[in-house]
């Protein structure tokens, strides 16, 4: 691949985004998911109020049920008095349950449109990014992101992120009735409320400490089982699969025991939190009960009895609960986080990179090319002291002028700047300097047949209608019988629903150019560029292409980069990019 | 599915037992912590109020103290202990599928590994891994718990009140079973619909970004990403459905526990009233109720990933069975003649128009010549076996056995391929040359580094041949890569070598150099030598036959 797809050069080039995104200013992974949060407050807000109520309404329940223990206990009164009490209990284990389905039904619903935002913004951007940045990046890498990181932000809108908010509330509610109830107890509470995150965070930190020195042996460990997967015929080539397997086995010991040595440390920090709840409910327990008892008589002990010590009982694990819920669900906030940074990243590379086509906004209209009726007028293109490539390599293009109908042929050896050229045209590359004029300025699209041509695993109506949305089943028909793959795809027996196999398998090279061309032929653009449209081809196919480029040619301009004498002996203009000046700035 | 929970249970062994018992005691703990808390608070507030009364009263306050404390400790630990202990067995099961994997995947016939050096399909094997993590830990553990701690709190409570904690037990156990096997029920389907269309949407992702070239410059990418855009609106309904299951038998099951948990209230305060039983037992009842809601309310989000779980276990297992494997059986003793004829290939343009056709014998060289698509890599991947040969294809050896019979592993130490792209693992730069080799000693690993030009490089290495070479070969540079891969056949002895574009990034004085250093181990085998256009040193080969592949 020529140095020049490099997005790191093209960086350099003075670049001016158009379509530019709007989310610019989101700068860490933390920023980028609090600018989609904001999008879905409301939902999310209701979750976190829905939450509170019920908090509430389990405040309620309980004080009733003690309300009426202590009067058929104590007081020995029968059951059958308080029935309206036992009915508002019975209300509130209902209204519970609903308000949770509730909170959870919203913070989902505000999840899922979160994550299509995500995803809509990343289309866009992608849309808006020059292709060879596209192609150059792992397109497994970008897909990895838009489908798994991306819902494995999930759990961080609907489970983590309300909880939050409930981590802070539902104890305050419950610590306020237990203050009114005895405020020695509340004082336990408010004292243990700030020490767990406080020793949570020591033992992470330490956790973390010990993640950092084993960080590097853990990573070439977990990678290394795919790393054998994905070299697997080399191994067996080698003679090495018994080897490899022992090696295998080995390595995962190995990582086992290095992931328990950090797992021991990193599960001390709940167990933190498990302790301190427990000790609370101990502490509250024991001193409520010897109080009760009458063994302690300082503080406010004389005023409990059983309504009230009871109530503090079974309200401190709740008080706990949530504290308890947010640690669990926290590794879904660590892989947001991770997930945001990545994004971040490859969406603040995106636009930096250039790129001047306006996507249309509606199909391409233009007829196909063998309609009788459409009249262009002629299109003049027009090099102007153009320079194209980039820092190590400048070339300057001579002033050259076409016009419909006639053929430019650019010949070189391979990295020349052949390709350079045809993505300078095609404004995937900014020119260095210099202008490309198109007269007259119709803003129609300029098609672009790459060296490798692009197969969809689909049906050939769906291969066809990508890049021709305005052709008709009879069109297809036709232009497939033009380039002769009628019968050799078959078409006879499923029509334009027969299917091509994943990346074109089964399918010459030869064709995949046909079908390429047959693409062009059914929505052809006034300037079509092609890279090398006859290497590597069997005699039929190129036959096929090179009579297409004769029809194609009588109503367009059409620009060739190739090694093809035959080509060179079609074209009206023909430049040698090996002869051609190197440029200066 | 069944397939994995037999060998976890087949694996772990007692250590799945052990893992379920540390579990029971620390849910039990917990359980324990209320209800004697619930209790010794009734009975101590009953108490006091009586000796203020004036009734002497006997009291042990002490050991339920003690029995509080106790709990305390014993859940905090059981907890720690718990979880520790279960990791530790999800990573020895975790070994344990990669082992089965890795076998399984190695007694593939060679043609059918190809995918595996794709990014996509490790990403999904790495992901489907995971998935399974879920079955230890939310289909085995949780369920067994459940039951055990109803049963043992049945049991105690049962000296009690007999009738009514037999019926609790029963009524609970039925509440553990429905609530599972409603939740795969309900959402089975769902599960697998949305992992499956998860799956779809990134190979459509992968598609629309490749057509990037074509689309962007006709303005078309955002026709394009409407079927993206359809088949991720189909997945949201599903997923929406999945949740708002799941969701809902949550509410059910919680609407089920709360009632049930209402009538407990009614029963234990009215036999209260009818003294049958004591205050304190009735508290420690509803305390029961409370601390085991708490462990069944889990079920439903536990249950619910069932379907995706069982999506990703059938793709794995699919994996591990071995189809039916034509057996090669023949035996390779000697390499003396290969016959090669191709014509039709799609890979190959020049063969739709010519037959290609050549024997290779004694110790010849073949300088297949070509530019890229012009189906020099194909005719290696036929000759090394990656491709099948056929009729169209067909490849002999020795005059009369067909190359699709001959056992692999025969063939593999017969001949000895270079890729076009190269390929180090992730190891050492020792491991790297001599992996597959049985004996080696370090002088010839240095003495083949010198004829590749790598000797003053690895020599100033600080850690020589235990250096780290990096994911993917990182740590070295394109052309370091390639002379490693060539040095790891120079220290090979095969009949047959096959080169594909050796000096690949390397400039051709280097490369005229090291062919130099080469040609001793070059003239003692049979070589197929491909490369992009006529090379400058193969003048030094006397016979060597040159073909050429190009049709332009």
């Amino acid at each position: 691949m020529p140095a020049i797809n490099n997005k790191k050069t093209q960086a350099h080039i003075n670049t001016e985004p158009k379509n530019a995104p709007v989310n610019e200013h989101a700068f860490t992974g933390a920023q980028f998911l609090k600018q989609y949060i904001k999008q879905e407050r409301m939902p999310l807000r209701l979750a976190v109020l829905a939450g509170s109520l019920s908090t509430v309404l389990m405040i309620i329940q309980w004080v009733c049920f003690v309300l009426i223990a202590q009067k058929i206990i104590i007081n020995e009164q029968p059951i059958t008095d308080h029935i309206p009490l036992l009915i508002v209990l019975i209300g509130c284990l209902i209204g519970k349950s609903l308000l949770t389905r509730m909170q959870t039904s919203l913070s989902q619903k505000a999840s899922l449109n979160i994550r299509q935002n995500i995803r809509n913004t990343m289309l866009a951007q992608w849309r808006s990014s020059s292709p060879i940045y596209l192609k150059n990046t792992s397109t497994g890498a970008f897909a990895s992101q838009f489908i798994e990181e991306i819902e494995a932000m999930d759990g961080y809108f609907s489970r983590y992120w309300p909880q939050q908010a409930l981590a802070i509330i539902s104890p305050l509610l419950i610590l306020i009735v237990i203050a009114m109830l005895n405020w020695l107890c509340a004082i336990v509470l408010i004292m243990s409320a700030p020490l767990i995150p406080l020793f949570m965070i020591l033992v992470g930190m330490g956790a973390e400490r010990l993640n950092q020195k084993y960080s590097t042996i853990r990573q070439r460990l977990a990678g290394h089982f795919l790393d054998r997967v994905s070299n697997l015929s080399n191994i067996i080539r080698l003679g090495a699969r018994q080897s490899v397997f022992e090696e295998v086995k080995d390595n995962s010991d190995r990582y086992r025991n290095v992931v328990m040595k950090t797992l021991k440390l990193a599960f001390l920090s709940s167990t933190v939190l498990e302790f301190f709840t427990s000790v609370a409910i101990a502490t509250l327990a024991i001193y409520i009960g010897f109080s009760l008892y009458g063994a302690i008589t300082w503080g406010p002990a004389d005023s409990l009895n059983l309504f009230s010590g009871l109530t503090i009982l079974i309200l401190a694990p709740e008080f706990f609960q949530p504290l308890r819920n947010l640690s669990q669900f926290y590794h879904d906030r660590a892989s947001a986080l991770g997930a945001a940074n990545n994004l971040v990243e490859s969406l603040a590379i995106d636009s930096n990179t250039f790129n001047t086509i306006a996507p249309l906004t509606g199909p391409y209209d233009r007829p196909p090319i063998s309609s009788t009726e459409h009249q262009d007028s002629t299109v003049h293109l027009q090099f102007s002291n153009l320079m194209i490539g980039y820092e190590k390599q400048l070339i300057q293009i001579p002033n050259l002028e076409l016009k419909t109908g006639e053929l430019l042929v650019i010949t070189g050896d391979s990295g020349s700047g052949k390709t350079t050229l045809l993505n300078t045209l095609a404004k995937f590359i900014p020119a260095v300097q210099g202008e490309i004029h198109i007269t007259p300025a119709s803003g129609n699209p300029i098609a672009y047949l790459p060296q490798r041509t692009w197969i969809k695993n689909d049906t050939v109506y769906e291969n066809l209608i990508a890049l021709a949305p305005n052709a008709s089943n009879t069109d297809m028909m036709h232009a497939l019988d033009k380039m002769g793959l009628s019968e050799e795809l078959d078409i006879n027996h499923q029509g334009l629903d027969t299917i091509i196999g994943e990346h074109g398998k089964g399918l010459s090279g030869g064709q995949m150019q046909r079908l390429a061309f047959t693409r062009v032929l059914l929505n052809p653009t006034p300037i079509i560029l092609f890279d090398e449209p006859t290497a590597q081809l069997d005699l039929k196919s190129k036959r096929y292409i090179v009579d297409a480029l004769k029809t194609l040619k009588s109503t367009c301009i059409l620009v060739i980069a190739s090694h093809d004498p035959l080509l060179v002996k079609m074209s009206d203009t023909h430049l040698n990019i090996n002869s051609v000046q190197q440029g200066k700035r | 599915m069944k397939y994995w929970f037999d060998l976890i249970i087949r694996s772990l062994g007692s250590r799945l037992y052990i893992g379920i018992f540390l579990a029971f005691i620390s849910a039990l703990s917990g359980v324990a912590l209320l209800m004697l808390s619930g209790w010794f608070i009734t009975a101590t507030a009953i108490t006091g109020i009586a000796v203020s009364a004036g009734v002497i009263v006997l009291f042990d306050m002490y050991m339920p103290g003690s029995g509080i404390r106790f709990f305390a400790l014993s859940r905090t630990v059981g907890r720690y202990a718990e979880r520790i202990y279960n990791h530790d067995s999800i990573l020895r099961l975790i070994s344990v599928y990669r082992l089965t994997l890795f076998k399984s995947l190695s007694t593939l016939p060679i043609n059918q590994l190809r995918a595996t050096n794709d990014s996509e399909w490790l990403g999904k094997l790495t992901a489907d891994l995971d998935a399974l993590d879920s079955v230890l830990l939310s289909y085995i553990i949780p369920p067994i718990v459940a039951g055990l701690l109803v049963i043992t709190l049945t049991f105690f409570m049962s000296f009690f009140w007999f009738d009514l904690a037999i019926l609790l037990g029963a009524f609970l156990l039925l509440c553990v079973f429905f609530s599972i096997r409603f939740t795969i029920l309900k959402t089975k389907q769902y599960g697998m619909l949305t992992a499956g269309l998860l799956n779809e949407c990134r190979a459509h992702i992968i598609e629309h970004l490749q057509g990037g070239f074509e689309l962007q410059s006709m303005g078309l990418m955002q026709q394009h990403e409407n079927k993206i855009s359809t088949r991720l609106k189909t997945f949201y309904n599903i997923q929406q459905t999945l949740n708002s299951n799941i969701a809902n038998i949550q509410l059910f099951l919680d609407l089920i526990l709360a009632m049930t948990m209402a009538v407990i209230i009614y029963i234990g305060l009215h036999a209260v009233n009818a003294n049958l039983i004591e205050g304190p037992i009735a508290i420690m009842l509803v305390m029961l109720i409370l601390g085991v809601s708490e462990v069944l309310q889990n079920t439903p989000t536990q249950f619910g990933t069932w379907g995706r779980t069982r999506y990703c276990a059938n793709r794995l297992a699919d994996l591990t069975h071995v189809s039916n494997i034509q057996e090669h059986t023949t035996a390779l003793d000697n390499l003396n003649t290969i016959d090669v004829n191709i014509r039709q290939n799609p890979r190959v343009p020049i063969s739709h128009d010519k037959t290609i056709s050549f024997t290779l014998s004694g110790k010849q060289l073949l300088n297949i010549q070509g530019r890229s698509g012009s189906g020099k890599s194909t005719i290696a991947k036929l000759l090394i076996g990656t491709e099948s040969t056929n009729q169209n294809n067909a490849i002999t050896v020795n005059e009369d056995i067909s190359l699709n019979l001959i056992n692999s592993d025969d063939w593999y130490s017969a001949v000895c391929y270079l890729e076009q792209d190269n390929t180090i693992l992730a190891g050492t730069l020792g491991y790297n040359l001599a992996l597959g080799i049985q004996t080696i000693s370090e002088q010839e690993i240095w003495s083949v580094l010198k004829m590749v030009e790598l000797f003053d490089w690895a020599n100033a290495l600080p850690e020589g041949l235990n250096a780290w070479l990096g994911e993917g070969g990182g740590k070295v540079s394109g052309g370091q890569a390639r002379r490693i891969g060539l040095a790891r056949l120079l220290l090979r002895n095969p009949k047959l070598a096959i080169l594909d574009e050796p000096f690949n990034g390397i400039d051709d004085q280097m490369a005229t150099r090291i062919w130099h250093n080469i040609l001793p181990w070059v003239n003692a085998r049979m070589l197929v030598l491909l490369t992009h256009e006529q090379p400058d040193y193969l003048n030094t080969v006397n016979d060597a036959i040159e073909a050429c592949l190009d049709s332009v």
